[in-house]
């Protein structure tokens, strides 16, 4: 660290400024801090914990309002189709099963029922404790 | 006194204000100018530079001496005008607009500014620079400090204190020529 600098500076100082310094700095060591100071530095700690809980509380709400932007439920889009499919709800071959004219609750209701399978023994108690009658209706309503 | 004995005096309960004296009066005028060219304006300068002294009479007790009293003065007083840049800063809306800008402007009517038409443009250009590119730049080149001695003061690398002088260099360049 050079004690002259290489270049002429354009900056002065009052007169008898570098004189007086030594008392200067004294009288403010041997000041107390002010009130208003001490008051402050009391407060400091505290005022930075609210503005950190501030910080991530507004960061979280932030993040849940992006995530809400990113996703939407695909029953409420306005394609609930086209979103249930692209959400893997679906098989993409679905829609061609039906017209153009879909619930979106009964395309999931009939997927998942081609998915269900019913446990065997239940399978043939219900078969067992059906009659002949029941059968017939059954079939009729088909 | 060499700092070595200023050191033993400080540290002497019957010495100590005779010694801090003797280290105001010894190194005041090198920290001034070092904090002067930062930010300025006399006013600012004075108040951080007592408050370096101050800081250094408070810490002494904590100072180990793994560098020497002026290296450790001099960070004192470096990270003091960084902090006091900065809050500068944050308080003109975190741009560089305000204080700046009216510091630009008042550069050349300042009565303790001398310096001709073109050591104002070089301030006014020295002005816009963040706040450690500001102090990395007067330190190498108004001071001529080495590139290895602000890295010791910043407690940076050698290679980041180039790099930040660099890109001061450049945006200072653009200023003068107009381009920014």
């Amino acid at each position: 660290m050079n004690e002259e600098n290489r270049h002429t500076d354009p900056f002065t100082v009052p007169e008898g400024y570098f004189s007086s310094l030594e008392d200067r700095i004294r009288e403010r060591l041997a000041s107390p801090p002010s009130r208003g100071n001490m008051f402050l530095m009391r407060i400091k700690p505290a005022f930075m914990l609210a503005l950190m809980f501030g910080i991530i509380a507004g960061f979280g709400y932030i993040v849940s309002k992006i995530t809400d932007l990113i996703y939407t439920d695909p029953l409420e889009s306005s394609d609930p189709i086209t979103a249930m499919i692209e959400e893997g709800w679906l098989e993409s071959s679905f829609i061609y099963a039906y017209g153009d004219e879909i619930d979106a609750g009964e395309a999931l209701g009939n997927s998942l029922e081609s998915t269900v399978t019913m446990d065997e023994e239940l399978a043939k108690d219900i078969e067992a404790s059906l009659t002949e009658e029941d059968i017939i209706r059954y079939l009729d309503l088909k | 006194m060499d700092d070595r004995e200023i050191l033993a005096a400080l540290r002497d309960e019957d010495r100590k204000d005779y010694a801090f004296n003797l280290l105001v009066r010894k190194y005041s005028r090198r920290l001034y100018w070092h904090i002067r060219r930062a930010v300025f304006d006399h006013n600012d300068a004075d108040d951080l530079l007592q408050n370096t002294f101050i800081k250094a009479w408070r810490y002494l007790p904590g100072f180990r001496e793994e560098s020497g009293l002026y290296t450790w003065l001099y960070r004192i007083a470096t990270n003091e005008t960084i902090n006091f840049l900065k809050s500068k800063r944050l308080r003109t809306m975190l741009s560089i607009s305000g204080h700046e800008r009216g510091l630009a402007e008042r550069i050349q009517a300042d009565p303790y500014f001398n310096g001709d038409e073109a050591m104002a443009r070089l301030y006014r250009a020295v002005i816009k620079l963040p706040p450690r590119q500001k102090m990395i730049f007067t330190m190498k080149y108004f001071e001529d400090m080495k590139f290895t001695e602000i890295a010791q003061v910043l407690d940076r690398s050698v290679g980041a204190v180039k790099a930040s002088y660099h890109h001061a260099f450049t945006k200072i360049q653009n200023i003068l020529n107009g381009n920014l």
